[in-house]
């Protein structure tokens, strides 16, 4: 089996650029903002782009960010794998709610496949596919890459998480009642649920290590077969997918220092993902969720997040949460970014259909 | 990279708008849980039945995933109605193979595609991958847009639901058979490719195709 290397990374947030997210995200900063005016009679708290480019222009700009990053000419030999839950749905809703009428919308351009589309008329790669599996899709699209390339497929493989703020996803979280009207407070007492928001992520997956190369180590997934949306309480799935990515890893709990966690602020997805971690790991992990940073982007957070677990292994610091001052179980909550021997991280996504992801990612040891 | 795939079972069920007879009281038992279901997830599930395939991998494909719920989201909010939470739950690209999962207590990975065009030959792209850990593997590709106002999308008059599902293996027989992307009249584009592959299962007693990564 090949090893599998994270060479390049870019974020593009509702706290900014890729610099402007780590900021955020090592400083307890939070770009989330409360709107009076997008669902009726309510108070939602969102997290969208604070850039005035349209989503396409950040889309290509995180993609030439990763391209000028990493040591290829261009993506002629690289296999390209979106995630993404939406599509273009923005697109869409923007010409729908226009002119009220559906005769304009261009059908492919709604579609998950028009990320993938998009960048393959730009760069011209080598083969593209897109996975969609709501919140895991880019996480998912990671775990494929892995495999990839352990067996040999391919040799560079760029993962692109990608969603855009949508009604239909602001609308139907607060139809849900999980859309809190504040900044999301993960595994705390009384939290009142999540921030939709929207992100792009891009990661180049080589079989080459470099100098500040981070090994993608693990990844393991499972299901849930419980319930359409909400997680199976017992926190067995979520489990499976922990201990299936330590499997393919050949790791340990105990050789884990972090956990970026799915923790999304809503009382059932904390509190199963938390009964998680306490079985596997115990009290003492280091735990963190960055979603009140930039909310929970959806198909990218897979993507979002583990980039965010690259930078903590670069540079051995352990991302704190903005807020740990009501934790609702007794856990290692990481109050303020600490500097520590950090080996190996873990990143859980967890999504409707009770479909589970994590992925472990190391320091490289080997020359 | 090349996977040599065996098709050990094949399904379609198809119609211009409404495939009857899915026999979903037979196979989701559970009422409450019967009721919830998108249409793709009642098409997965008789696909599946089909092919014998209850717990395992499975890797599902639509081009334009749950567009019932997702008009129905979008109709709410056009008009200031309320959105519905089973709208909304149901309108994820992962529904279908989701609800088969709950139906079956099936616990193993599930991968939902969205490829446009090229949706049915990513699948079983995956599905190949997914068996070099796996013995068994469900691959397929379903599009179901029987809604209101569908003809300004569906110019191509493709039916309106159309769904094909394999149960495959990998082996080490020899490829017999190569499957072309042809556009058939009727079929989705998603599901070209598939249908290609269902046409030369009806006609040959064992099919092998090499598969690349």
């Amino acid at each position: 089996m090949k090893k599998v290397y994270i060479n390049a990374t870019s974020i593009k947030s509702a706290c900014g650029d890729t610099g402007q997210t780590f900021d955020a995200v090592f400083n307890k900063k939070s770009a989330l903002v409360r709107h009076d005016n997008i669902v009726p009679q309510k108070t939602v708290c969102i997290g969208k782009f604070k850039e005035k480019n349209s989503f396409e222009d950040l889309l290509i700009q995180s993609v030439e960010e990763v391209l000028s990053e990493s040591d290829l000419e261009d993506f002629s030999n690289t296999l390209l794998l979106v995630g993404s839950s939406v599509g273009g749905m923005a697109t869409t809703e923007e010409v729908l709610f226009r002119d009220k009428k559906y005769d304009n919308i261009d059908i492919e351009k709604h579609t998950i496949d028009v990320i993938a589309s998009t960048l393959d008329k730009k760069y011209n790669f080598l083969n593209t596919r897109s996975f969609s599996t709501a919140c895991t899709s880019s996480a998912n699209a990671l775990k494929v890459a892995k495999e990839l390339i352990n067996y040999g497929a391919y040799e560079n493989i760029l993962v692109v998480g990608a969603d855009a703020m949508c009604m239909t996803t602001v609308f139907g979280f607060s139809s849900l009642g999980i859309l809190s009207d504040e900044m999301c407070t993960p595994f705390q007492n009384n939290r009142k649920g999540m921030n939709v928001a929207e992100g792009i992520a891009t990661l180049l997956v080589q079989n080459k290590k470099l100098e500040n190369s981070i090994e993608l180590k693990g990844a393991g997934t499972s299901s849930d077969a419980h319930h359409i949306a909400n997680p199976d309480p017992s926190a067995a799935g979520a489990m499976s997918a922990i201990k299936n990515a330590l499997k393919d890893a050949s790791l340990t709990p105990d050789k884990l220092s972090y956990v970026n966690a799915h923790g999304t602020g809503t009382q059932a997805n904390d509190e199963t993902e938390a009964k998680a971690l306490e079985e596997i790991f115990g009290k003492g992990i280091a735990i963190s969720s960055s979603k009140s940073n930039f909310g929970h982007t959806l198909g990218a957070a897979g993507a979002i997040e583990a980039a965010i677990c690259v930078e903590i292994l670069k540079r051995q610091t352990l991302a704190p949460q903005i807020l740990t001052s009501d934790n609702e179980k007794d856990l290692n909550f990481v109050e303020n970014a600490t500097t520590a021997k950090i080996e190996n991280v873990l990143s859980n996504s967890f999504a409707f259909g009770g479909n589970n992801t994590s992925l472990i990612f190391g320091v490289c040891h080997e020359s | 990279m090349r996977v040599n795939v065996e098709i050990i079972n094949h399904a379609l069920v198809h119609a211009p708008k409404t495939i009857e007879n899915l026999n979903e009281k037979e196979l989701v038992k559970k009422m409450i849980l019967r009721r919830r279901l998108s249409r793709a997830s009642k098409i997965l599930i008789n696909l599946a039945h089909k092919c014998e395939y209850k717990t395992g991998v499975m890797v599902y494909g639509s081009a334009y995933g749950e567009l019932i719920d997702t008009v129905s989201i979008l109709e709410s909010i056009k008009n200031e109605n309320i959105v519905s939470p089973t709208a909304f739950q149901n309108s994820v690209y992962n529904t279908a193979a989701s609800y088969h999962s709950i139906v079956e207590g099936n616990t193993s990975e599930i991968l939902t595609l969205s490829c446009g065009d090229s949706t049915s030959y990513n699948v079983m792209q995956q599905g190949a991958l997914s068996l070099l850990k796996n013995e068994e593997v469900f691959v397929s590709t379903i599009e179901a847009m029987n809604f209101e106002g569908v003809e300004i999308f569906n110019k191509c008059g493709a039916q309106l639901e159309y769904g094909i599902g394999f149960s495959i293996k990998k082996t080490d027989k020899e490829a017999n058979t190569v499957v072309n992307a042809k556009e058939q009249k009727g079929v989705p584009a998603s599901l070209s490719w598939m249908k290609n592959l269902y046409d030369i299962c009806e006609s040959k007693d064992s099919v092998v195709i090499e598969v690349e990564l």
